[in-house]
């Protein structure tokens, strides 16, 4: 059903280079309306570089990429303008405080203040940061920037929202949090591009996984339909498909290493 | 705020239609800049809640001090458009020198990257927040800077050739801002991200050399009579800069001089004209190389030669323990490999040559270093010379101890190192190597070539002076440990200004001692003695600071 609508997100011959460096080589990947999309990968893999592209940070790329049915490359204000974005690094203005780095957020998006303020204030309450709104952010806890840094990726309402690890730095409670605010946005019909290493969360969350490794994409499919072809967890199925030697005898040298 | 950006923006608005230039955007980009800057720790005071600006006064005064330069002319010179045009002319320059070793990071600062460049935010407005961000402090400086020069003018001339000179002055910085903006565009449009960075930096400290040597050199020039009898429309090439034009502004309404009439329109046009020309040329692809700098850097890995390490390193002959070692190598390849510190550093490398030859020239001597060597052998400039040899290692010490990445420090403080003395110890030791030596090898060179043989005894006991005022300012001024404070504390605070004060009388007495000793060989031995075994104490002193001692 959801393949007979126009991707919003379509990504062609990805590709990416440093130097000699392959960052991403010949990706492509279709997104559907409503679907959160697990990206996963081992470190250094190209998801990051993945989403810096999607999110107008890396302008010079290989391949093509429609967002909406706009071209990257030639709409990219246009496309920034319904794409919320949290990064992995908490990176913010700490020496402001939620509301004025919220309000700078909004003023970027060129919303109306008085709906700046609505919003904020609420999605802050339901995080439990009512009483920071006017404290500056440099004596706030990681936990507490990621709060702020969610409600700027989602202050302006986008159509999709890419997340970077989104849950780095998040007690327990405000985990269970995101992963009910994931599903109430999927709801709504948001389409969720999902970066992470937390398997349990992606499995839990995403309807799409796709897994990526040395800048190509080695597996991609639902949570069954990667079952069924490898017959176990997500995070076997990521060690298996993203490691050529074997983790026990890693560990091992790394114990004896230490000894020596 | 909102009031003066709203005044500017309304200023600018012809400007930002003609661009395209989104200005709610704009304004909330300048507003949180602002915003920010005000809020960064005030080290003078050491606290938050009490801004009381004493470094803003210092600051005023400080420019008020560097203005009286941009006087110099006026006394110099008969011919009011020479003196105005010199005059404007070390305006450009100085304000290039700002420009180029404290403003260029900030237009080309890839810090809030992730926070802005993935908002719907487009070139033209990224940059020309930039853009303004730097006039507005530029400006901001260029006042106090101005102030002598304008009251010297209202008193000399009127109050009408004063304020001319003052709108003159500012519009003049504008024009440096726009012209250095355009020189690093264009070479952010032709060279590749990954080596961006790098050959910003280097440009940078050759045009600070540049700068350094026209500041230091112009009074030296002015004095000769060439520069007396100079008219400004004997040099055809001089009609073609922003200076000659505001020259002629000022003429026709101050003295009611003739002048062509387009050079008026030039200088009121050119800045916004200038400004225009930067954002319709050079923004279109200024945010995505900025992406594309980050980027690069991280992803294109940097290899380097594995390196002798143990007892037979250089580390392992002047070190006598391992945390010693370890703090003498890691400063030793932070000092090549921080741009910040090399920025801020490097460019001392050619002050000690610049130094040696303005302290030495003359009126009239320019060009002839014969006359001029001749003339030396009879006196003892030796001495300016060879205590002229710290000035690289004074600046390197300023520097050390600051880092963008100071968060880094904490491995510090965490590791089981009982005395930091010795860090220090290993801090010391590097920088007398790396940014004293050179300089004094080749400063004993240039002495023995002038005095002969003769100097040795001279160089040997400048070389324990200098160690000696060195150890008194790690000892006394900067005991902390390398790479571990942030930039903005870098305004000194009450006691480190003292503190400073304190040492610089040190050099003032070893100094003053040497020269009075200089014909009684007995007395340099007596001075070699003692300050040879001061040194030994110190350097003992500073092995042994404690934890406690340095949060002193």
């Amino acid at each position: 059903m959801i393949m007979q609508q126009q991707p919003v997100i379509s990504i062609r011959n990805l590709g990416k280079h440093y130097g000699d460096k392959v960052a991403l080589d010949n990706v492509n990947l279709d997104i559907y309306p409503g679907q959160v999309i697990g990206y996963i990968g081992p470190n250094g893999a190209g998801k990051s570089t993945t989403v810096k592209i999607l999110t107008g940070l890396i302008s010079h790329f290989n391949g093509s990429v429609t967002i909406l049915g706009m071209d990257l490359r030639e709409q990219d204000i246009e496309i920034k303008k319904r794409i919320g974005y949290v990064p992995e690094n908490a990176e913010l203005y700490e020496l402001l405080t939620p509301r004025e780095y919220l309000h700078f957020i909004g003023g970027l998006h060129e919303m109306p203040e008085t709906k700046i303020d609505e919003r904020m204030e609420r999605m802050l309450q339901a995080f439990g940061l009512e009483n920071n709104l006017d404290e500056r952010m440099d004596t706030f806890s990681k936990g507490m920037r990621q709060k702020v840094l969610l409600t700027a990726g989602l202050l302006h309402n986008p159509d999709i929202i890419i997340l970077d690890e989104p849950l780095s730095g998040l007690d327990a409670n405000s985990v269970i949090i995101i992963k009910e605010l994931l599903g109430r946005l999927k709801q709504e019909g948001k389409t969720i591009f999902y970066c992470s290493h937390m398997m349990d969360v992606v499995e839990k969350v995403s309807d799409l996984i796709v897994l990526i490794k040395d800048g190509r994409v080695v597996a991609e499919g639902t949570i069954d339909q990667l079952r069924q072809f490898e017959g176990q967890s997500l995070e076997q199925l990521f060690a298996k498909l993203t490691v050529t030697e074997d983790l026990n005898r890693k560990a091992d040298n790394l114990a004896r290493a230490i000894g020596q | 705020m909102n009031l003066f950006l709203n005044i500017l923006l309304f200023l600018l608005q012809p400007v930002l239609r003609l661009t395209g230039v989104n200005s709610v955007q704009l304004k909330v980009l300048l507003k949180a800049r602002l915003l920010i800057d005000n809020r960064r720790p005030n080290a003078m005071m050491k606290t938050r809640n009490k801004p009381i600006k004493w470094g803003n006064v210092l600051s005023i005064l400080a420019g008020f001090l560097y203005g009286l330069i941009l006087l110099m002319p006026f006394l110099f010179t008969e011919a009011d458009d020479v003196a105005l045009f010199m005059s404007l002319t070390l305006l450009t320059v100085l304000m290039g020198m700002l420009l180029i070793t404290d403003f260029a990071d900030v237009i080309y600062s890839t810090r809030d990257n992730m926070i802005v460049l993935p908002r719907p935010v487009d070139s033209k407005t990224f940059l020309m927040s930039r853009i303004v961000y730097v006039c507005i402090y530029m400006l901001r400086l260029a006042i106090p800077m101005l102030t002598p020069a304008v009251i010297a003018l209202g008193l000399m001339y009127s109050g009408k050739a004063a304020a001319l000179y003052l709108l003159l002055g500012l519009l003049q910085v504008l024009n440096t801002v726009f012209l250095a903006n355009a020189a690093y565009l264009l070479l952010l449009r032709f060279v590749s991200a990954s080596r961006i960075k790098n050959a910003l930096n280097n440009i940078q400290i050759l045009f600070s050399i540049l700068a350094f040597g026209t500041y230091y050199l112009m009074p030296k020039i002015m004095e000769s009579d060439a520069f007396k009898t100079l008219h400004l429309t004997d040099i055809k090439w001089l009609q073609v800069t922003p200076m000659y034009w505001s020259t002629a502004t000022w003429t026709w309404i101050a003295s009611n001089a003739r002048v062509a009439p387009l050079l008026p329109v030039l200088t009121l046009l050119f800045p916004l004209v200038g400004l225009g020309i930067v954002i319709k040329f050079f923004a279109p692809y200024f945010a995505s190389k900025l992406g594309d700098i980050n980027e690069g850097e991280k992803a294109e890995p940097r290899k380097t030669k594995k390196e002798q390490t143990g007892k037979f390193s250089l580390a392992g002959l002047v070190c006598s323990n391992a945390v010693q070692r370890s703090f003498f190598t890691f400063v030793w390849k932070l000092t090549t490999r921080s741009r910040n510190f090399r920025m801020k550093v490097y460019p001392t490398f050619a002050f000690v040559p610049i130094y040696m030859l303005m302290m030495v020239m003359r009126k009239g001597e320019i060009g002839n270093f014969s006359g001029i060597a001749e003339r030396l052998q009879n006196g003892s400039m030796f001495l300016i010379w060879i205590y002229s040899s710290c000035l690289t290692i004074i600046v390197a010490y300023t520097h050390v101890m600051y880092s963008d990445n100071f968060k880094a420090a904490w491995v510090y403080f965490v590791s089981p190192v009982s005395k930091p003395g010795e860090a220090l110890a290993g801090t010391f030791k590097t920088l007398m190597i790396k940014f004293y030596l050179p300089f004094y090898l080749f400063i004993s060179a240039a002495c023995i070539a002038v005095w002969g043989a003769a100097v040795l005894q001279h160089l040997v006991l400048g070389m324990v002076h200098v160690t000696l005022f060195v150890l008194c300012m790690a000892y006394i001024m900067h005991r902390k440990l390398p790479f571990s404070m942030s930039q903005e504390e870098q305004n000194a605070n009450g006691r480190v200004f003292l503190r400073s004060m304190l040492t610089l009388l040190v050099p003032a007495i070893l100094g003053g001692l040497h020269y009075f000793a200089v014909n009684y060989w007995w007395a340099l031995l007596v001075l070699f003695c003692i300050s040879s075994v001061f040194a030994l104490m110190l350097y003992r002193l500073l092995r042994q600071v404690t934890w406690t001692d340095m949060a002193k």
